[in-house]
C-alpha cells in the first residue's frame, strides 16, 4: 500500500477536528422552553397500572401526579424521596417541582395486605 | 412478570439508592437497598451522532494507519522516577489496604445487617469495585500494593513465600482465575451479596482462606499469575492507564491504551479471561434493558418451559436468579465464540498465522471499548452512591455513632445532570472505540508481514469492534428497567 501524501493526511486531521468540533457544539447546545405545570394520572386496577408507565416532564416543570387505586396502595418516588397513598374512593395526590433530571422509579411499598416491592411506573425528568 | 419484578427489585445487588431529605417536613430517610440507576436513556440524536462518529473515524484510521502506525513502538513514552526507592509510600499503601480489609470484614460481621447502615457493602461494591477500578484504569494500577491478601501473607510467611509445596499443574493454566472471576461476577449481579453485609463478610473470609492456602501450597507467584482473578483484572485495566511500570522496572507515562500492546495473553484461558471481563461488563448493562425484561417475561409465560420452571421452583431455588445466572453463563460463551470466529476470519484473510495467534494478539485491543462503556454506565452511580461514604464513615457499623459529625448528611442528587452523563458517555465510548481500532491496527502491522495483508486481516476485527461499540451505545440508549 502506498504511503498517503502529506496534504491528504492534513485533510484527514482537518476532517477529524471538524467532526469533533461539530459533535461537541451539537451536544452542548441547550434546548430552550418555559417551565410549566403538568398533570398525570396513575390508575391502578387490581395491582396493574392502566395506560403508559412513564411520566415524562422537563426539568423545572411542576408535576402533579394523581394516584388512583381500587385497593389501598402506597408508592414511593425514588430520588425525590416522596411517598403517596391511595385508597378506594380516596385518591392520593403528589405535587412537586422536578428540580433534577433523571429516570426515577415509582416503587410500590404496600399494596392491599402485602408489602409488595415492584416498580409501578417511572418518572423521567428530561434536562432543559 | 409482577412476581419476577418483585424478585428482580430485591435481587439486584451492587446498587444503592439513598433518600434525600427534602424540606423540613420529611423527618425520615427512606433508604432502600439497591434501587435503580437514575440515568436517562441516551437520546436518539446522541446515539446517531455517536454511531456515525464511530464508523467514520474507523475508516479514517484504517486509511491513515500505514503512514502513522507502522512503527515498532509508540512515539510517546516517558520514564520518570525510580520505583523501588519509595519505601514509605509502599508501606503506607500496603497498610491502608490491610486496614480497609479489616474494617470491611469487621463491619460485615458485627455491624448492622442492612446495606445502607453498614460501611462494608459500600466499600466493596462502590469504592473498591467501581471507584478504585476506575482509578486503576485512568491513573495507575495500585492493586499490587493495596492487595491485602498478598500483604498479610507476606507479613505472616516471609520465608515460606518462595518455597511452594506443590507445583501448579500446567494443564490447569489460567482457568481457575476464569472460574473465580465468574463466581465474583455472579455474586455482584445475581447473588444477594451486596444486600447482606454478613454474607459479604463470610464470602470474603472464604476467599481469604482460599487465597492464603493457595499461596502456601503453590507459592505466591502462581497464585497471582494463574489463580487470583483480581490481580489479573486490575492488571488488565491498569494496562490501559497512562502511568505504568516500564520494562526497566521504573515508572513510565504513556498514551492511554499503549500498555495493552505486546505482552499478549499466553493461552486460551487468558483470552477467555479477557472475554469474560468484556462479557460481564456488557451483561451488567444488558440485564437492565427492556429486552432482558421481555426475555424474562417470555420465559415465565412460556408453556414449553413450564415443567422446567416448576421443577426449578420446586427445588427451592429463586427462579429469577436461575434465569439470570443462565444469561450470565451464556454471555461469555457467546462472546468467546464470536471472537474466535472473527479471529479465524482475520487469520484466513491475513494468511500465515493461526486463529490462536490472532486471538491472542487482539484480545486486549477490545478492552478500551469495555472500559469506556463501564465508565459511562457507572459514572453517575459512583458520584451518587459514593456520597454515602461521609455518613457511613461517621457511623460505619450502624450503631448510631457520629465520629466525624457527618452522620446526618444525605445524597445530593443534583451533583451530576443527565446532559453531563450523556456527553461523557458519547465522548468516552467514541474515544474508547478509536483507541481500540488504533491498537488493533498496530498489532496487525506487527503480526503480518505487509501492510496490505494487515489491512485485510483487520476487516473482520473492525466489524467486531463497530458491533461491540454499537452494542454499548445501544445499551446506554435503553431505559433502565427494574
Amino acid at each position: 500500500m502506498q504511503r498517503m501524501p502529506k496534504r491528504n493526511t492534513c485533510w484527514v486531521w482537518r476532517g477529524l477536528m471538524g467532526l469533533w468540533l461539530f459533535s461537541t457544539v451539537w451536544l452542548c447546545v441547550p434546548a430552550t422552553s418555559l417551565a410549566e405545570e403538568r398533570q398525570f394520572e396513575l390508575r391502578v386496577v387490581e395491582g396493574v397500572l392502566q395506560g403508559e408507565d412513564v411520566v415524562r416532564v422537563t426539568e423545572g416543570d411542576t408535576l402533579r401526579i394523581m394516584l388512583d387505586s381500587d385497593r389501598p396502595l402506597t408508592v414511593h418516588l425514588h430520588g425525590y424521596d416522596l411517598e403517596v397513598s391511595a385508597a378506594p374512593g380516596a385518591p392520593g395526590e403528589l405535587v412537586f417541582e422536578a428540580e433534577f433530571s433523571g429516570r426515577f422509579p415509582v416503587e410500590i411499598h404496600a399494596h392491599g395486605s402485602d408489602a409488595d416491592h415492584g416498580t409501578l411506573a417511572y418518572v423521567e425528568v428530561l434536562p432543559r | 412478570m409482577r412476581a419476577l419484578s418483585t424478585l428482580g427489585a430485591l435481587a439486584k445487588p451492587g446498587l444503592f439508592v439513598f433518600a434525600i431529605l427534602l424540606g423540613p417536613g420529611c423527618g425520615q430517610a427512606f433508604a432502600h437497598a439497591f434501587g435503580a440507576r437514575y440515568d436517562l436513556p441516551l437520546p436518539f440524536g446522541h446515539y446517531v451522532v455517536g454511531a456515525c462518529a464511530v464508523v467514520v473515524l474507523s475508516f479514517l484510521i484504517a486509511a491513515a494507519s500505514p503512514r502513522f502506525l507502522g512503527r515498532k513502538s509508540l512515539p510517546f513514552q516517558v520514564t520518570f522516577g525510580p520505583l523501588k526507592g519509595c519505601h514509605w509510600v509502599t508501606h503506607l499503601l500496603r497498610g491502608l489496604g490491610v486496614l480497609a480489609f479489616g474494617l470491611i470484614v469487621v463491619a460485615g460481621l458485627i455491624g448492622a445487617d442492612s446495606p445502607t447502615g453498614n460501611i462494608a457493602p459500600l466499600l466493596v461494591w462502590v469504592i473498591w469495585w467501581v471507584g478504585f477500578l476506575f482509578f486503576c484504569a485512568f491513573v495507575a494500577n495500585l492493586w499490587p500494593l493495596l492487595d491485602p491478601w498478598r500483604t498479610i501473607f507476606d507479613w505472616a510467611a516471609s520465608r515460606q513465600r518462595d518455597k511452594p509445596r506443590r507445583s501448579y499443574s500446567a494443564r490447569l493454566s489460567g482457568w481457575p482465575a476464569v472460574v473465580l472471576f465468574f463466581l465474583f461476577a455472579w455474586m455482584e449481579l445475581v447473588g444477594g451479596f451486596g444486600e447482606t453485609p454478613r454474607l459479604l463478610a463470610i464470602a470474603i473470609l472464604c476467599y481469604s482462606a482460599l487465597a492464603w492456602a493457595a499461596m502456601a501450597i503453590f507459592g505466591q507467584e502462581m497464585w497471582l499469575e494463574r489463580i487470583d482473578p483480581f490481580h489479573r483484572v486490575f492488571g488488565l485495566f491498569g494496562r490501559f492507564a497512562p502511568i505504568g511500570v516500564g520494562s526497566s522496572g521504573r515508572a513510565i507515562i504513556r498514551l492511554p491504551g499503549a500498555g495493552l500492546l505486546g505482552d499478549h495473553p499466553r493461552d486460551l484461558s487468558e483470552v477467555a479471561f479477557v472475554v469474560l471481563v468484556l462479557a460481564t461488563v456488557t451483561f451488567d448493562g444488558f440485564s437492565e434493558t427492556p429486552i432482558w425484561a421481555g426475555i424474562l417475561e417470555w420465559i415465565s409465560n412460556s408453556q414449553a418451559l413450564r415443567p422446567v420452571l416448576v421443577w426449578i421452583s420446586g427445588l427451592g431455588v429463586n427462579l429469577l436468579a436461575t434465569i439470570t445466572t443462565a444469561g450470565l453463563l451464556c454471555a461469555p460463551i457467546l462472546f468467546l465464540g464470536i471472537f474466535l470466529v472473527v479471529s479465524w476470519a482475520s487469520a484466513r484473510l491475513g494468511g500465515g498465522v493461526t486463529c490462536g495467534q490472532v486471538s491472542r494478539a487482539f484480545a486486549l485491543t477490545l478492552l478500551p471499548i469495555a472500559i469506556a462503556y463501564h465508565l459511562s454506565h457507572y459514572l453517575s452511580y459512583l458520584l451518587l452512591a459514593g456520597q454515602m461514604l461521609a455518613p457511613l464513615a461517621s457511623d460505619p457499623f450502624g450503631f448510631g455513632w457520629d465520629l466525624f459529625g457527618w452522620a446526618d448528611l444525605r445524597i445530593d442528587i443534583s451533583i451530576i445532570g443527565a446532559k453531563t452523563v450523556w456527553f461523557v458517555a458519547i465522548c468516552a465510548i467514541v474515544a474508547g472505540h478509536v483507541i481500540s481500532v488504533i491498537l488493533a491496527h498496530i498489532e496487525a502491522l506487527r503480526l503480518f508481514p505487509t501492510a496490505g495483508r494487515a489491512f485485510l486481516s483487520q476487516l473482520p476485527m473492525l466489524a467486531l469492534m463497530v458491533a461491540f461499540t454499537g452494542c454499548s451505545l445501544w445499551i446506554m440508549a435503553q431505559p433502565v428497567v427494574q
